[in-house]
C-alpha cells in the first residue's frame, strides 16, 4: 500500500516536472532560432563533472555541499524511480536509498548552516526555504527507505507528507520558476551552451559577429536573444559570485550582473522584478521594472545606464558556476542601443563619430600616430618589405604618457636586435572600442580595412603592447577572415629573455612591486605568466594583490567605460589602487595603455605606475 | 497644430577637418534637430542641392532623416535657383548658417530669404511654434541671447551651437532613402565669379608683456616673499583678521559694496 503510494507519487512528480519543463521551454522558444544539437545532451555528464566542477571547486565548502545535496538527491530519485517507479520494491535498493537520503540530509544541513548568516551576495527570498524543502525530501526518503520493507503504516503518512514537500520543490521548480529551476535549466545549458568551445579547453572570449546585411542589430527585446541564451539565463543560481567580482557594482554604478541576469529571466517570463531578493542595482529601487518577451528591454525592463556601466572585464563570467555569459548579453543589448537608437551616453558617441570619420578614437590625424618615434629610426613596413614582427602601437600612441612606454619598447626590441617595423600612417584603430560600445558596423568596417591593409604586407607576427588590440586581432578578426599570429609585448620580451638576447645592468628594483593583470590579456587570453616571467628575469619579486591573475580586478578602462562614464559612488581605478596600497606596493607594473591611463589618473599618494617595457628599458645593458 | 506647418530643412555635405571625409555639417544637423522639435522627423522635407552621392549624406540619414531629396545641380552652377523653385509654399525653411567645407560664404540664407520674400532670422538656437508665430532664441556673442517672435513664413539660419543630441545610428542610415530630382537652372554660373584660395586659419598666440615663469607671475600677483608688490600673504592672525584683510581687498577693488 505504502509502496504503491510511492509509485504513484513518483510518476505524478515526474509528470509535473515534464509539464513544467514544457511550459518553460515554450518561453525559451520565444528566442531566436539556433540549431538544436540533441547529441550534446550526452556531453552533459562530462561537462558537469569536469568543466563545471572546476569553477565550483574554487569554493570547496560549497562544492562539498553541492556534491552531498545534488548527489544524494539524484541517487535517491534514481533509486525511487527504479525501486518504486518500476514497482520492484527491493529491500537492497531501500538500503541504498537510506544511504543516499542520509547523504542528502547532511548536505541539506550544510546548506542550512550556510543560510544561517548568508553572505550579502546570496539571494534570499525563496532560496531561504531551500534547506527545509531539501531536508524534507531527504527525511521523507529516509523514512520511506526505513519503513517500507517493514510494512509499517504509522509513520508512512509523515514520510509521504515530507516527500511531497520536497518533491514539490523539485518537480514544480522548473515550471513555477522556483530556485530548483536551476537544476534542469543548468544541465540543459551545459548541453546547449552558446559557447561550445568553452568545453573544448578554449577560452572563447570573442564576440559574435552580427549579420548586418541581414538586419541583425543586436537585442532590443528579450525574444531577440537566441533561445539557448534565454535558457542560460534560467540557469542562474543567484549565488552572487558575479556580483562580488563586478568592479562596476563595487564602484556603486547601477549594474549588478546577478540582477541583470534575473531581469532577463523576468523579461523572458513576462513578470516584474518585485520578486527579486538579492542586492539591487546601486541607487535603483527593486520592483519598478518589468518586461515581456516581445516588449522592448529599454526602458521597461532595464535602464540603459545599467548596460553602459559594464567594463566587459568578464570577471562575472569567470566566476559564474553556471557558465553564464553576462558580457555577451550586455554587448548584444548595447548593439541595439547604438545601431538602432543611436543612444550612446557620454563621450561614447563622439568617440564613435571620430572612429567613423578619422579611424582613430581621439579624432587625430593618422599621420601623427608615430610622431613619438621620429628620432628612433623605426622602419615603416611598405608593400614589398619583409619583417618578423609588425609592431602595432594602437590608440596609446597618441597619449603622451604611453608614448614613453612605446619608446621603451622600441629600445628593448632594438637591444635584442628584433627585426620589426611599424605600419606608420597606414595604421588605423583595431575597432575594439567600437565593438564594445555596440557599434558593430564601425567595428566591421575598421576590421575589414585593417585586414585589407595587412593582407598586402609581409610579416610573420604582430606584436602590440595594447591587450585590447591583441585580443581584437587575435580572436575577433578570424571571424572576418584575418588570421594572424599576434603576440603581446610581454610575451615577446619574455621570449627574448628566455633566448638570452637581453643583457641587463644595474641592480634589481628594490621597491615593493605588484603587477596588475589587464583583463583583456589575463582573463580574455590567459597570458598570466609572461609578464611575471619578465619581472622575474629582472630580478623583481612580485607581491601579488589579493585579486590577481585570472581574478584580477579591472582598472575601469575597458568596454568603453571611460567614454560612457556612468557615475557611481567611487571610481574603479581608485579601488584598484587601494588593492595595491593594501599590500604595500610602491610600484604597480602595468601592461596595457588603458590600465596605465586609468591607474595613473588616481589622485593622492599612490604607487608609481610603470609599464613593463619601461621597467625593462631602464635596466638595459650595452 | 504645429504639425500642419510645412517645414523644409536644407542640408549639405561637409568635410572633416582632419581626415577630409564627408561628414555632416554641424549647423545643418542642428537645423534638422530644431525642425524635429517643431514637427515629427517624418513630416520634414529634407533637401540638399548639388551633385552629392548617398554615401555623403549618410551622416544625416543616421541622425534620423527618413528621406533626403537631392536637387541635382551641376557642380559649377549656383544652387540658389533650384532651391528657390523647390521651396515655394513652405512655411518654414531651416538651414545652417553656412556650409562647412564648401564655398561657406554664408550668403545662402540671405539670398534665399530675399528670393522667397520672407524674413530671415540668423544664429537661431531654439524655436517654438504657436500657430503661425515662432518664438526664436538667438545666439549673440559673449553668452548673450535674444528672444524674437517671427511670423511665418520665414527662413531660420541655425547656429552650430544649437543643441544637438541626436546621434548617428547605423540602422537608420541604412534605412534612409535619397532621391534625386533635377533642380531648376537659372541665373548666371556662380563659380567663375569667385576667387578661390586656401583657408589658412592659424591662431595667433597672445604674447605676454614680460616673459616670466608661471610661478614667478603668480608670486608677483600675490606679493610673494620678495616684497608686497601686488598683494600680501596673510599667514598670521585669527580667522576674523584674515577675513578682514580679504574684505578690505575686495572693498578696495570695488568688488563688493557693503
Amino acid at each position: 500500500m505504502f509502496a504503491n503510494i510511492l509509485t504513484i507519487s513518483f510518476w505524478a512528480s515526474m509528470a509535473l516536472m515534464l509539464l513544467g519543463l514544457a511550459q518553460r521551454a515554450r518561453l525559451w522558444s520565444n528566442g531566436r532560432a539556433q540549431p538544436v544539437a540533441l547529441a550534446k545532451l550526452f556531453a552533459i555528464p562530462k561537462r558537469y563533472f569536469v568543466d563545471l566542477h572546476h569553477v565550483v571547486a574554487r569554493e570547496p565548502f560549497i562544492a562539498r555541499t553541492h556534491v552531498a545535496v545534488a548527489g544524494g538527491a539524484i541517487l535517491a530519485m534514481l533509486v525511487i524511480g527504479i525501486n518504486y517507479g518500476l514497482a520492484l520494491y527491493s529491500p537492497v535498493l531501500d538500503r541504498v536509498l537510506l544511504g543516499a537520503s542520509c547523504l542528502m540530509l547532511a548536505g541539506a544541513a550544510m546548506v542550512a548552516w550556510r543560510r544561517l548568516a548568508p553572505p550579502a551576495r546570496l539571494s534570499r527570498g525563496p532560496w531561504m526555504r531551500l534547506p527545509f524543502t531539501l531536508a524534507a525530501f531527504a527525511l521523507g526518503a529516509a523514512l520511506a527507505a526505513w519503513y517500507a520493507p517493514q510494512g509499517a503504516q504509522a509513520p508512512a503518512l509523515l514520510a509521504i507528507v515530507l516527500l511531497a514537500l520536497g518533491a514539490a520543490e523539485l518537480a514544480l521548480g522548473i515550471g513555477m520558476g522556483g530556485p530548483m529551476k536551476h537544476a534542469v535549466a543548468g544541465l540543459l545549458n551545459l548541453a546547449f551552451h552558446p559557447r561550445q568551445q568553452r568545453f573544448e579547453g578554449k577560452r572563447s572570449t570573442d564576440l559574435r559577429p552580427l549579420n548586418l546585411e541581414g538586419g541583425d542589430f543586436g537585442v532590443a527585446k528579450p525574444a531577440d536573444f537566441a533561445w539557448n541564451r534565454l535558457l542560460q539565463f534560467d540557469a542562474c543560481v543567484q549565488c552572487g559570485k558575479c556580483e562580488a567580482a563586478c568592479p562596476a557594482l563595487a564602484a556603486g554604478q547601477p549594474l549588478n550582473p546577478k540582477k541583470l541576469i534575473q531581469d532577463m529571466v523576468v523579461g523572458l517570463s513576462g513578470k516584474t522584478d518585485a520578486g527579486y531578493a538579492g542586492t539591487p542595482y546601486p541607487g535603483k529601487p527593486v520592483g519598478k521594472h518589468g518586461g515581456a518577451p516581445q516588449q522592448p528591454i529599454f526602458p521597461g525592463l532595464l535602464d540603459a545606464d545599467t548596460v553602459w556601466s559594464c567594463t566587459t572585464c568578464r570577471a562575472c563570467v569567470q566566476e559564474c558556476p553556471m557558465l553564464i555569459e553576462h558580457v555577451d548579453a550586455v554587448v548584444d543589448m548595447r548593439r541595439s542601443l547604438t545601431l538602432v537608437d543611436g543612444a550612446v551616453p557620454g563621450k561614447g558617441a563622439q568617440a564613435l563619430d571620430n572612429l567613423r570619420h578619422t579611424q582613430t578614437v581621439g579624432g587625430f590625424p593618422r599621420a601623427v600616430r608615430y610622431h613619438w618615434a621620429v628620432d628612433l629610426d623605426v622602419p615603416v613596413l611598405g608593400p614589398g618589405d619583409r619583417t618578423d614582427y609588425l609592431l602595432i602601437a594602437g590608440e596609446g600612441a597618441f597619449d603622451m604618457r604611453y608614448q614613453r612606454a612605446l619608446r621603451a619598447l622600441v629600445k628593448v626590441l632594438k637591444h635584442a636586435k628584433v627585426d620589426f617595423a611599424v605600419l606608420g600612417e597606414a595604421e588605423i584603430d583595431s575597432g575594439d572600442l567600437a565593438r564594445r560600445l555596440g557599434d558593430e558596423a564601425g567595428f566591421q568596417q575598421l576590421a575589414r580595412a585593417n585586414i585589407a591593409t595587412l593582407g598586402k604586407l609581409h610579416f610573420k607576427h604582430i606584436v602590440t603592447p595594447d591587450p585590447h588590440v591583441f585580443h581584437c586581432m587575435k580572436n575577433e578578426y578570424p571571424a572576418l577572415g584575418g588570421r594572424y599570429d599576434v603576440v603581446h609585448h610581454s610575451g615577446l620580451i619574455a621570449k627574448l629573455f628566455r633566448e638570452g638576447r637581453m643583457r641587463l645592468k644595474g641592480e634589481a628594483l628594490e621597491a615593493p612591486l605588484t603587477y596588475h593583470d589587464p583583463c583583456y590579456l589575463g582573463r580574455y587570453n590567459g597570458e598570466l605568466d609572461a609578464p611575471r616571467d619578465v619581472l622575474a628575469a629582472l630580478g623583481i619579486a612580485v607581491r601579488e594583490m589579493e585579486r590577481s591573475r585570472e581574478r584580477g580586478r579591472c582598472c575601469g578602462g575597458g568596454g568603453g567605460a571611460p567614454f560612457t562614464d556612468i557615475p557611481g559612488t567611487t571610481r574603479i581605478p581608485d579601488i584598484r589602487i587601494v588593492d595595491a596600497r593594501t599590500i604595500g606596493a610602491e610600484v604597480v607594473a602595468v601592461a596595457c595603455p588603458n590600465c596605465t591611463a586609468m591607474l595613473e589618473g588616481v589622485v593622492g599618494p599612490r604607487p608609481e605606475v610603470m609599464e613593463l617595457a619601461e621597467l625593462v628599458a631602464q635596466r638595459l645593458g650595452d | 497644430m504645429t504639425t500642419t506647418l510645412r517645414i523644409a530643412v536644407l542640408v549639405s555635405t561637409a568635410r572633416h577637418p582632419v581626415s577630409g571625409q564627408p561628414v555632416r555639417s554641424s549647423s545643418d544637423a542642428a537645423a534638422f534637430e530644431l525642425g524635429c522639435g517643431l514637427a515629427p522627423a517624418g513630416r520634414l522635407t529634407v533637401l540638399s542641392a548639388g551633385m552629392t552621392g548617398k554615401e555623403n549624406l549618410e551622416e544625416y540619414l543616421g541622425l534620423g532623416v527618413e528621406a533626403i531629396e537631392v536637387l541635382t545641380v551641376a557642380a559649377t552652377a549656383d544652387v540658389l535657383p533650384a532651391l528657390l523653385a523647390r521651396l515655394k509654399g513652405f512655411d518654414l525653411v531651416l538651414c545652417g548658417m553656412r556650409s562647412d567645407g564648401q564655398s561657406a560664404s554664408g550668403m545662402l540664407p540671405y539670398l534665399l530669404a530675399e528670393g522667397l520674400g520672407v524674413p530671415l532670422v540668423g544664429d537661431v538656437l531654439e524655436a517654438k511654434a504657436d500657430h503661425r508665430t515662432l518664438t526664436v532664441r538667438q545666439f549673440l556673442p559673449k553668452g548673450m541671447r535674444r528672444r524674437l517672435e517671427v511670423s511665418l513664413p520665414a527662413v531660420l539660419a541655425v547656429h552650430p551651437r544649437a543643441p544637438q543630441t541626436r546621434q548617428y545610428a547605423y540602422a537608420r542610415a541604412r534605412a534612409g532613402r535619397v532621391t534625386y530630382v533635377a533642380g531648376a537652372i537659372g541665373g548666371g554660373p556662380a563659380a567663375p565669379a569667385w576667387q578661390f584660395e586656401l583657408a589658412t586659419r592659424r591662431p595667433r598666440p597672445l604674447k605676454a608683456k614680460v616673459v616670466q615663469s608661471g610661478h614667478s607671475r603668480m608670486m608677483g600677483a600675490i606679493g610673494g616673499d620678495a616684497g608686497a608688490r601686488g598683494g600680501q600673504v596673510v599667514k598670521q592672525g585669527s580667522a576674523e583678521q584674515k577675513a578682514q584683510v580679504l574684505l578690505d581687498y575686495l572693498r578696495e577693488h570695488r568688488l563688493i559694496d557693503f
